[in-house]
């Protein structure tokens, strides 16, 4: 039956985000955005209230509101500083990872650290400098050692990098075997043989810490490996399927935000011509379709439904929808739109990333595209 | 958040689908070539319930809900557009404001036998010089002295239905006096009626099996009893009725959009290029995922729409939302299925041809484009600007 309420959980989720959003986030935006500042304490403070583990379990210190939730609270976040937000989503999907994947032990190693804030983020590292859509080409190795894995080879666009207190990390195990050779581990950010390299210089997403790993002789308990030898792809591929979920929420803050910008200028300046209205109506119907699609991806997962689909068709969807929009929002402003009087041009910054990262546009359509033609297979 | 239909819901759905792969669909391209209004598929539908899906059924409806309505629509206009929007006429524009305004005469009179499919409705507001500002009106219903009588003076024009049609509900001013929004009123007329001459079908780009025509109203004398709701009621029945069409509309063009993206899935996997299927072919497989994401915004927003009129919510921008939508996305995606199908699209030997020409519509009834984008944009600044 369609149902478009929310539980009392996960409208408390939202109340929460918007409250850090507002408090925390918002007053801060500018000037992590200015002088690329990571927030650290903000970012602690995130996981002190529980949304560092928006859908992780109580027991290993979340608050177990669910995906809805988790998708709810990012959106309020992005709105306010989607940098800072990028964090905390990289942070929510290793955790969900490792809640899902790794044995006990090692998740009460490692969770409880990554929700109750006491490090401000937790980093995921798939991608290399020669291996992005085709993650399966990845280079770096962990080679086993009597009770260790030894990590050589170099990740890029690493979110947090320098500053999560984990990775969870993607390493070929079997040499010259592509994603079935793929194992994930995780590696204390501290561990000798693990440098973090100077931040990149990013249009946008400026409060967000990415950074290449280079690992080089990075020694690590073999119990550090999550799942089995081999499961890395499939590890990574399924928190992609959840990350694009979030990457969706993302977009749609950001978008939400850039039309509220828009429609509170359009009345402050008493623009009531139709080429306004038009923007504001596109924008306003492309932001309900891309939430919609995102609501539906995050409700199958909370169900344990197979996601794929949908979790690409939301993400394509809602990052192109969300580009679009904070680009009216500067046409709305006009000239306004294009300083830093108004946080539009930042959006405009911030949203064109959702467009690329856990799979570029290019790559949800073939996702999307294989999963139509098996699905209509003549 | 839930997304998922009920059983009931699905069962619909199955019913109608059933029906529209057997009854309709084999003879679509034929109706459209030929231009013939689809009795037998009509007739077939009421005995199904589908002209009057949403009406109870102590009233002769089915006593389904707005949901069950859209999934029958998106059903029988992707077998056939035409088929699809002779049962929205029924159901949203005729039965609907009969149903909410009518008294317990016309509902008898009017409303059991259109949603039982034993008569036809339709809607008759545009006129030659006045359509998105129906404010503008020119058709009168002058009322008699002693307020028993009204006669319709004037011409309506885009009437879909109107050449089959046994009932329409039509709007003329009753004054020229006071609020424009106040000067119209509504009737259900029952069809034929002296002084009401109904014109030639008109020759239109698409939905071709579908019939429409100008009705002209000459000293039209009609009894009070036929007034819908009070005297100047008249915009507030005909903008009401709107928001429920629109999402009749935003299944029509769903279902026209994924009968040319199921055909183009189809074509890719069977048309070689370059040694292989097309739909092996980066430059296929994107229209495909544009087409499947697109379709799946739009059914979402238009199963918002119905579902927030089940609950008895507002919907107004919802609805213009999903039409909006769902009708530009039935445009792109037949244009992108002619494009997959290559020079074959563009001969009317492949259904594609007919599913570009019959989305054309669905961007101008019911409100234009143009129209959807202000009643949305006049609500979110209501929302978002205070």
């Amino acid at each position: 039956m369609i149902d478009l309420s929310l539980t009392p959980r996960q409208a408390r989720a939202r109340d929460i985000a918007r409250e850090a959003a507002d408090g925390l986030l918002r007053p801060a935006a500018v000037a992590h955005d200015r002088d690329e500042t990571f927030p650290t304490e903000a970012l602690r403070e995130l996981g002190r209230r529980g949304l560092m583990g928006v859908n992780i379990d109580p027991a290993h210190g979340g608050m177990g509101a669910g995906v809805v939730a988790y998708a709810l609270a990012v959106r309020e976040l992005a709105g306010a500083c989607a940098g800072t937000t990028v964090a905390m989503m990289v942070t929510n999907m290793v955790a969900e990872t490792i809640q899902r994947w790794a044995d006990a032990p090692l998740a009460a190693r490692f969770l409880p650290r990554i929700t109750s804030g006491e490090w401000p983020a937790a980093g995921f590292s798939l991608s290399e400098p020669g291996a992005g859509s085709d993650a399966a080409s990845l280079r770096t190795t962990a080679t086993r050692d009597g009770d260790s894995y030894v990590l050589e080879g170099t990740k890029a666009w690493v979110t947090s990098g320098g500053h999560a207190g984990v990775y969870l990390v993607m390493a070929k195990t079997e040499h010259g075997a592509r994603a079935r050779g793929i194992s994930a581990f995780l590696v204390p950010g501290e561990t000798p043989g693990l440098t973090a390299t100077k931040p990149e210089d990013k249009a946008g997403l400026r409060a967000s810490s990415t950074t290449q790993l280079v690992f080089d002789g990075c020694r690590i308990p073999a119990a550090n490996r999550v799942g089995a030898e081999g499961d890395g792809f499939e590890i990574a591929m399924t928190a992609l399927d959840g990350g694009r979920v979030g990457v969706s929420a993302q977009a749609c803050g950001l978008a939400s935000a850039a039309l509220k910008a828009a429609a509170r200028y359009a009345a402050a300046q008493g623009l009531d011509d139709q080429g306004t209205q038009i923007l504001l109506a596109d924008s306003a119907t492309e932001l309900d379709a891309g939430w919609l699609l995102c609501m539906r991806a995050a409700s199958m997962k909370d169900r344990g439904e197979r996601l794929t689909r949908e979790a690409a068709m939301s993400k394509v969807f809602c990052s192109e929808a969300a580009d679009r929009i904070c680009q009216r929002a500067i046409e709305v402003l006009g000239p306004a739109g294009f300083t830093g009087a108004h946080p539009v041009e930042r959006f405009a910054r911030d949203v064109r990333v959702t467009r690329i990262y856990e799979g570029t546009s290019e790559v949800q359509r073939i996702v999307i595209a294989r999963e139509v033609l098996k699905a209509l297979a003549a | 958040m839930d997304f998922r239909l009920s059983e009931e819901q699905e069962m619909i759905r199955d019913m109608a689908r059933a029906f529209a792969s057997a009854e309709v669909a084999p003879h679509a391209a034929e109706w459209d070539k030929k231009t013939q209004f689809p009795e037998a598929a009509v007739k077939k539908m009421g005995e199904l319930g589908l002209m009057g899906v949403a009406v109870p059924e102590s009233l002769g409806g089915s006593g389904f809900d707005h949901v069950s309505y859209v999934l029958a629509m998106e059903e029988v206009s992707a077998a056939c557009a035409s088929t699809g929007v002779i049962m929205s006429v029924n159901n949203s524009l005729s039965c609907d404001p009969v149903w909410r305004f009518g008294d317990e005469a016309q509902h008898e009179r009017f409303l059991r036998p259109m949603a039982s499919g034993k008569l036809l409705g339709c809607f008759a507001l545009s006129e030659p010089a006045s359509g998105s500002d129906a404010g503008a009106a020119e058709c009168m219903a002058h009322p008699s002295a002693d307020g028993r009588t009204y006669v319709l003076e004037g011409t309506k024009n885009f009437i879909t239905n109107a050449p089959h049609a046994d009932v329409c509900v039509v709007f003329a001013k009753h004054t020229r006096e006071g609020r424009k929004s106040k000067q119209l009123s509504a009737f259900v007329v029952p069809m034929p009626y002296d002084g009401l001459t109904v014109g030639p079908n008109e020759h239109k780009l698409g939905i071709k099996g579908s019939s429409c025509s100008q009705m002209v109203f000459e000293g039209c004398e009609i009894p009070a009893e036929l007034r819908l709701g009070e005297e100047g009621d008249g915009f507030k029945i005909a903008m009401s009725t709107l928001d429920g069409g629109r999402i009749g509309i935003a299944a029509q063009a769903l279902g026209i959009a994924r009968a040319a993206f199921e055909a183009s899935v189809a074509y890719s996997q069977e048309r070689q290029a370059f040694g292989e299927p097309i739909s092996n072919l980066q430059a296929i497989q994107f229209k495909l995922a544009d087409m499947a994401t697109k379709i799946d915004a739009a059914r979402l927003l238009t199963l918002r729409a119905a579902a927030l009129k089940d609950a008895g919510s507002r919907y107004t921008k919802e609805a213009a939302m999903a039409k909006l939508f769902a009708s530009e996305a039935a445009m792109w995606v037949t244009t992108e299925a002619i494009q997959v199908y290559g020079g074959y699209g563009y001969l009317e030997d492949y259904p594609v041809a007919r599913h570009f020409r019959d989305a054309k519509i669905t961007e101008l009834y019911e409100g234009t484009s143009e129209i959807q984008r202000i009643v949305v944009a006049a609500q979110v600044l209501r929302e978002l600007a205070s």
